[in-house]
């Protein structure tokens, strides 16, 4: 990310407009090169990158700019020391021959004193291993286009670090994007609450497909915490992957000004993170392709939709089943880190026994006591629910589902 | 019924239908988003206690530790001053700061509250260097495995010692897991992201040490609330002669070099000419951010910058200071001296110049503990340091102490003096405190000396 100083904005009324950069254009493009060519060299020196750099950084009037897209690389590389030559040792030997001269160092002369205790030693620079001398080891390649993108993320990141929460509004969201967006939410353990948008506010006709999402961390509600800046910071790329959105927020600037900063996805930021929805894993492909051969009477619907309890909280399930009649269930599997969630699922199952859902636990998870109790003593998990190794088999699903069926038609 | 579970640094109270939430209703804040009660883990203790006292039943799900068998070897005996801190810490039920300076006891102090609670403890303490000597006395003194969390460690076990920046990162995952926390310099806790170390854990008993606990703006509050109130507190000069070694200290006045001066004059100029020309107001709490700022947007100011730092640089690294450091080991060949410096490229200068070892923050732990260690043997008579030897690292075989450049901070200052005081017999410590004349290191010198330890000495 950005240091304080190289960010670049204006404030206008009141709210932050960072200054983006156009990815397409020709003399940043070549800026960006430059600087990747100089990245790209495996063994050169930080003092040497410096040098290099440094003309680069000069060619363009805005030197905060150039800096900014060197330090997004600088963050991409990695240094260290040529390993055939051991200073440490060095150090010591250096250092056993000069302690015993300075333990008798009365009445010697400085002159002489390095005289007799460099003898032996050379004139080898004895810390040579610090780090402006270390030498690059990698480099996390990637092309101009996409460090000017980086750029343009970024801007909005650095200004985030300052942030103590963060709404969104969300357009038409579709189920597979705002699961993953919630599955970054929990990876960085930040906290949701959801709203269906304010229809008396709102009278466009799409108003019943807007979410409005007020994102900060556990702690935030005792009190203001600068603690969640980071979180909220990287988990900002996940945003700018959904198709219509909006993202508002407080931030503090210089000098602990507090301006709004907002963003939408009209700005065309563009998310460093990977898109998981396109990879399938194996299990998962098996799993299909099973149930599809043994299983008549259900069949796996494509698109999963999140089910809104009424009450904030989205499931997001893993898989949906709709059956001749046309009756859907939906199931949602816990894995070994997802201890907690399970617990709220299961008072959330108990609260609402009408929703369609099914859950499939790990066994792994039977092995912190409170949530084997917690199962133990669930009645909700025991009509709806079922445990299994590692990934569900077809024939345990399919079971839940008819029992699933059974109980609502009683 | 209550029921108190322990979630990312917080607490969630759940109240049964049947019960009100009034008695501890202070404590908590209702948090819609998922529908329960959340309290800062800080006020575990708190919440407890009013629930046990007020006989009404609770689930204590937070709580992850218990009574742990934590026992002292027996050749370790504390000091009657050790015995009555460790009493007023208890008086306060276990949540106060003892106010100690360097080689009074203060670890040792900790140990025996440790050996007092029997429980899990955690020690943060602000550098590797600390983390372990922390870790390495800890085993020693309860020969049970020390966990570390800080420079690449992350081992958790009953008694752990942690940066405190590895402990911001930590503690929402393990803050539910020691019964004990002590904070080591622990003036260092009041700072905005530091203190969540502090809130996230729910440690009934907290043990703050620190020979300097003045904190700026609303950090001594944030002090007594999370950790407890100051219950125990020497002065240095109090303890001298007795518990720290008699000591003397020594400002050195150094002229400039012909060509040095005239750099230096040139450099301050153009300096100073900037900073009237333009306003900035040292004065002001923002004056150094109004200075950089000026810096970075106006024609000429990277000039002005560098003319800034090269004063600084002449001032602080002068020839002479390099001469005086020469005549002063030779003055004391046969002890222990420490040299202290305000950056980095001076400790580095210094230990070319002198072929001797320098720790910074760049010092990787093996050769840092390899030079700590051959340093207190006496294989190494000199070190040089630029801050990181400032605070808590016990070197008792120092008796000299080379200032060569530093902050204006009085804090720096009477931890560097604390770094020779660890008594020994018949040691007499020295600090000389070199500074260039006609320059603004004289400034700065003064405002440092604003302590009673250097207002006795000569």
């Amino acid at each position: 990310m950005l240091t304080k100083d190289l960010l670049r904005f204006r404030i206008v009324k009141g709210t932050v407009k960072p200054q983006f950069v156009d990815p397409g254009n020709a003399t940043l493009l070549q800026l960006a090169e430059e600087l990747l060519t100089i990245y790209r060299q495996p063994g050169v020196s930080r003092a040497e990158i410096a040098d290099v750099v440094e003309p680069a950084l000069n060619c363009i009037s805005d030197r905060k700019l150039a800096c900014g897209l060197e330090k997004l690389l600088q963050d991409r590389a990695g240094f260290g020391h040529a390993e055939d030559v051991d200073f440490a040792e060095h150090r010591g030997r250096l250092f056993a021959d000069s302690a015993n001269l300075l333990r008798r160092a009365a009445g010697m002369s400085f002159e002489a004193y390095r005289e007799q205790a460099l003898a032996d030693a050379g004139d080898l620079d004895i810390y040579q291993d610090l780090p402006e001398n270390e030498r690059l080891v990698r480099f996390r390649d990637l092309s101009p286009q996409q460090l000017l993108e980086r750029y343009n993320c970024a801007q909005v990141q650095s200004l985030l670090l300052q942030a103590q929460s963060l709404t969104l509004t969300i357009d038409e969201p579709e189920a597979a994007n705002l699961r993953r967006l919630m599955k970054y939410l929990k990876f960085f353990r930040l906290l949701a609450t959801i709203h269906r948008a304010d229809t008396k506010r709102h009278k466009k006709a799409d108003d019943e497909s807007r979410l409005r999402i007020v994102i900060d961390g556990p702690a935030s509600v005792l009190g203001n915490t600068g603690k969640y800046g980071l979180q909220l910071a990287s988990f900002f790329p996940a945003v700018c992957s959904l198709s219509k959105w909006r993202l508002e927020t407080t931030v503090s600037v210089r000098n602990g000004q507090e301006v709004r900063l907002v963003a939408d996805q009209k700005l065309g930021l563009v998310s460093a993170y990977r898109n998981f929805s396109a990879y399938v894993p194996e299990e998962i492909g098996m799993f299909h392709r099973h149930f599809r051969e043994t299983v008549g009477e259900w069949t796996i619907v494509g698109e999963t939709p999140f089910i809104d309890s009424g009450d904030q909280q989205l499931v997001f399930p893993d898989f949906s089943f709709e059956n001749s009649d046309g009756g859907r269930v939906h199931l949602e599997l816990f894995h070994r880190w997802h201890g907690t969630q399970l617990l709220q699922r299961l008072v959330f199952g108990a609260a609402n026994p009408d929703l369609p859902l099914i859950i499939g636990v790990d066994r792994s998870l039977l092995s912190k006591p409170e949530i084997d109790g917690a199962l133990e003593g669930s009645g909700w998990f025991a009509a709806n629910g079922f445990l299994f190794r590692d990934y569900p088999t077809v024939n345990k699903v399919r079971k839940c589902l008819e029992n699933r069926l059974a109980c609502a038609t009683l | 019924m209550f029921t108190i579970d322990y979630n990312y640094g917080t607490l969630l109270v759940e109240v049964a239908e049947s019960a009100s939430v009034d008695p501890i209703a202070p404590y908590l804040t209702y948090d819609e988003r998922i529908g329960r009660y959340r309290a800062g883990a800080h006020l575990y203790a708190a919440i407890v206690r009013k629930l046990h006292c007020g006989g009404l039943p609770y689930d204590d799900r937070a709580r992850a530790f218990a009574p742990s068998p934590l026992e002292l070897s027996d050749v370790m005996m504390p000091r009657p001053l050790q015995r009555q801190a460790l009493a007023a810490w208890n008086a306060a039920r276990r949540r106060g700061v003892a106010v100690l300076p360097t080689g009074a006891g203060k670890s040792f102090l900790a140990m025996m509250a440790i050996a007092d609670v029997q429980r899990p403890a955690l020690v943060v303490v602000p550098t590797l260097d600390l983390m372990q000597q922390w870790a390495t006395r800890l085993e020693e003194a309860f020969e049970v495995p020390v966990g570390m969390l800080g420079g690449g460690s992350k081992d958790v076990q009953d008694l752990t010692v942690s940066t405190y920046d590895s402990a911001v990162i930590m503690m929402e995952f393990i803050g539910n897991r020691f019964g004990l926390i002590v904070f080591d310099e622990c003036h260092h806790l009041p700072g905005r992201v530091n203190r969540t170390a502090a809130a996230m854990s729910i440690a009934p008993y907290r043990l703050g040490l620190t020979a300097t606990p003045e904190c700026n703006d609303d950090g001594d509050a944030v002090l007594e609330e999370l950790v407890g109130p100051i219950c125990f507190r020497r002065d240095i000069d109090e303890l001298e002669g007795a518990i720290l070694a008699p000591y003397e200290t020594h400002r050195i006045e150094l002229p400039l070099d012909d060509d040095e001066a005239e750099a230096y004059e040139c450099n301050r100029k153009t300096y100073i000419d900037f900073v009237r020309a333009n306003g900035v107001n040292f004065g002001n709490p923002r004056g150094w951010q109004q200075f950089t700022g000026l810096c970075a947007r106006m024609p000429g100011g990277r000039a002005v910058f560098n003319a800034y730092l090269a004063q600084k640089r002449i001032a602080a690294a002068s020839r002479g200071k390099f001469r005086m450091i020469w005549d002063l080991i030779q003055r004391h060949a046969g002890e222990r001296t420490l040299i202290f410096t305000a950056d980095n490229n001076t400790a580095y200068a210094l230990g070319r110049q002198f072929l001797v070892p320098v720790i910074t923050q760049h010092t990787k732990v093996v050769e840092r503990k390899a030079f700590l260690d051959k340093f207190r043997a006496g294989d190494y008579p000199v070190l040089v340091s630029s801050k990181v030897l400032n605070e808590g690292i016990d070197v008792p075989e120092a008796s000299v102490g080379i200032v060569v450049s530093g902050s204006g901070s009085i804090r720096e200052h009477v931890q560097r003096l604390g770094r020779i005081l660890r008594p020994m017999a018949g040691k007499q410590a020295e600090l000389y405190e070199l500074v260039s004349e006609g320059t603004s290191e004289y400034h700065i010198s003064d405002r440092r000396r604003q302590h009673r330890a250097y207002q006795r000495s000569s």
